[in-house]
């Protein structure tokens, strides 16, 4: 049997979840942009609702675990639209005082 | 079932009562452009909440879905609406500026997720009520204050907590995956709960989620490593947001550790006090010791907080090694909680009151002479740092006492001698960073007393002179009944205790028999 055609376990989604975060995390270290950043922690949240899908998904557990799984996503959704709703505030604010939005120019804090 | 409902309904009232308020704030602001009005309606929003919690007070330990309610939460729920009151009224000044019903509902929802996370039996309502927290406090930061420095703090602090929220919900996602529910404790054994899932044997998938949720919620408390991001916001923002920062997201985070780490997951990893203790004796010691040669005020309490989020760290590290006894690891670091939280308000109110522009109170130096034109809150700020700094008759010193007794109990009583010696030298390095930190907390107040300056400061806002005296009055009185609070903070920890899996086994120290 081709290596594509056998069954589709948890650990396939986990795995793809995993792939997601890392990108995610590695997106907000590397980008410069606010707004690449932002998208970063969009990844992140979604790898984190991917395992909460594959875990509660009756379709690939043998048990099934009811809907909590898919609430949580459904939470997380509306919860990163609310988040990206202040971070443009954020970014705007940042803009005004610095008419740029590369996070690297914010460098003034320190000691 | 509807009977279930509307119990639910009344447990929650406190909350749906400050949500609900926050709702006619947020809308009623943008018709009617009346500040003190607003203000005066906020604090009065707060009494009510806070009575509204006395009442509830004595209530059972009981569980309704996703609220628990017990005496640990009730005791968090006190401390969240007496900070959020005080936070209220330190931030006056900005309350009565052009965005003011924006500040004045951030703050009261602030206050309701903090008292949600207080009570939350669940991971959706556990994460809701951390991110109904964290949201509000942005807004809150660019509120406070404009200018670079500003814009600069309010994107570093957004950026690295929404990150640190999205890693504790990835490790959230293995915990649900693992128990195959996302309730945290039953009060019957049949029922699947995270903690019954996780007293079997540990597991490597349970150990990666214990580190991602430890990560994301020791940004919250500003635990090392997670702590960098601290000195720079702190600096940045203005004194009522700096005493925002340094107590929602630290008394959140705590209950939040306390909740679902130790006793929601108990079994996930014998590690866990190693982890906790090491980051405690780090934390402490890295905050304490830059903190010694910092000029910035704020920078320096930002330092003074990552050092006391350390000092709590030894209680939940010796509530970790004991699980199933009462060592009063968790009633102490609920007690310094309280003693930390009031203390903290009281020093940014002061200096609030003193700075009417943030400019002109910034460093250690601006608050030479303080003694001679303003004696009153001279000695209040006087008393604040000493509470800090743990000086015997106050709150502060019964509160790291409390701390150290309960690393004490754990060293002469557990029975790995590995364990034993390593508590003994925690114990110890919390005695000496308490040493470090009266250092720099007696240096504000020698400049504040014997020295002088040309140019006196000016106190102005009577609001936040208000928050000054409260506090004052709090932190003077929790040193003389210490008693009282330190009974509560016990029975606030017996309360989580009292389940099926958890059940309290001897509390004679003498034939206590701890797990290697």
């Amino acid at each position: 049997m081709l290596p594509l055609m056998a069954q589709l376990t948890v650990s396939h989604y986990l795995f793809v979840g995993a792939v997601l975060f890392v990108c995610g995390v590695a997106c907000m270290a590397t980008k410069r942009n606010a707004l690449g950043v932002l998208m970063g922690v969009e990844l992140v949240l979604n790898g984190a609702n991917m395992n909460f899908i594959a875990f509660a998904s009756p379709l690939l557990r043998e048990k099934h675990l009811g809907l909590d799984g898919q609430l949580v996503a459904l939470f997380v959704i509306v919860l990163a639209a609310a988040e990206a709703a202040v971070a443009l505030a954020i970014a705007l604010n940042f803009y005004n005082n610095h008419s740029t939005i590369d996070v690297d120019r914010a460098s003034e804090l320190k000691g | 079932m509807y009977d279930e409902l509307l119990k639910t309904v009344v447990t929650l009232l406190p909350e749906i009562f400050l949500i609900a308020m926050a709702t006619i704030l947020f809308v009623g602001g943008a018709f009617v452009r009346a500040p003190r009005v607003w203000l005066i309606v906020t604090v009065a929003a707060e009494v009510v909440a806070t009575y509204l919690v006395w009442q509830q007070s004595d209530s059972e330990t009981a569980i309704y879905g996703p609220i628990i309610a017990d005496q640990f939460g009730n005791v968090v729920r006190w401390l969240a609406t007496t900070t959020g009151l005080l936070l209220v009224l330190a931030g006056a000044r900005t309350a009565k500026g052009k965005l003011s019903t924006e500040f004045l509902g951030a703050m009261l929802v602030i206050t309701a997720g903090v008292m949600f996370v207080g009570r939350a039996n669940e991971l959706v309502f556990l994460f809701l009520g951390l991110e109904l927290i964290s949201i509000p406090t942005y807004v809150l930061l660019y509120l406070g204050r404009q200018g670079r420095g500003t814009a600069e703090s309010t994107a570093k602090y957004f950026f690295l907590s929404i990150l640190s929220s999205a890693v504790f919900l990835y490790g959230l996602s293995f915990v649900y995956g693992l128990a195959g529910t996302t309730t945290l404790l039953a009060m019957d054994s049949g029922t699947a709960t995270i903690q019954s899932a996780f007293m079997a044997e540990p597991s490597t998938l349970g150990g990666i989620a214990l580190v991602l949720v430890l990560a994301g919620l020791g940004f919250k408390i500003a635990a090392v490593p997670f702590h960098f991001y601290a000195p720079d916001v702190y600096q940045g923002v203005s004194h009522s947001n700096a005493a925002l920062l340094s107590i929602a997201p630290k008394l959140a985070g705590m209950v939040a550790i306390i909740r679902l780490v130790l006793i929601g997951l108990p079994g996930a990893n014998p590690m866990v006090w190693q982890l906790l203790l090491v980051i405690a004796v780090i934390t402490m010691t890295l905050g304490n010791v830059s903190a010694l040669w910092q000029t910035d005020l704020r920078r320096m309490m930002a330092y003074s907080s990552i050092a006391h989020s350390g000092y709590m760290l030894i209680g939940l590290a010796a509530a970790a090694a004991a699980p199933t006894q009462a060592y009063g690891g968790i009633a102490a670091v609920l007690f310094y909680l309280s003693v930390y939280a009031l203390a903290t308000v009281g020093f940014f109110a002061a200096l609030s009151y003193l700075g009417d522009n943030e400019e002109s109170v910034r460093n250690v130096d601006d608050l030479a002479g303080l003694a001679n034109n303003q004696p009153l809150i001279a000695a209040a700020i006087a008393l604040f740092l000493f509470s800090l700094a743990g000086i015997p008759p106050l709150a502060g010193f019964w509160g790291k006492l409390t701390l150290l007794t309960s690393s004490v109990d754990v060293a002469i009583h557990h029975t790995d001698p590995t364990a034993r010696t390593w508590f003994l030298v925690l114990a110890i390095t919390g005695g000496i960073n308490a040493a470090i930190a009266a250092a720099y907390y007696l240096r504000i107040i020698s400049i504040m007393f014997f020295r002088t300056s040309r140019t006196p400061l000016q106190g102005t806002g009577g609001w936040q002179a208000a928050a000054v005296g409260v506090s004052a009055l709090l932190v003077l009185l929790l040193g003389i009944d210490h008693g009282h609070i330190a009974d509560a903070a016990h029975e606030a920890e017996s309360s989580l205790r009292a389940f099926p899996e958890m059940e309290q086994t001897s509390l004679d120290p003498g034939e206590a028999k701890l797990p290697t």
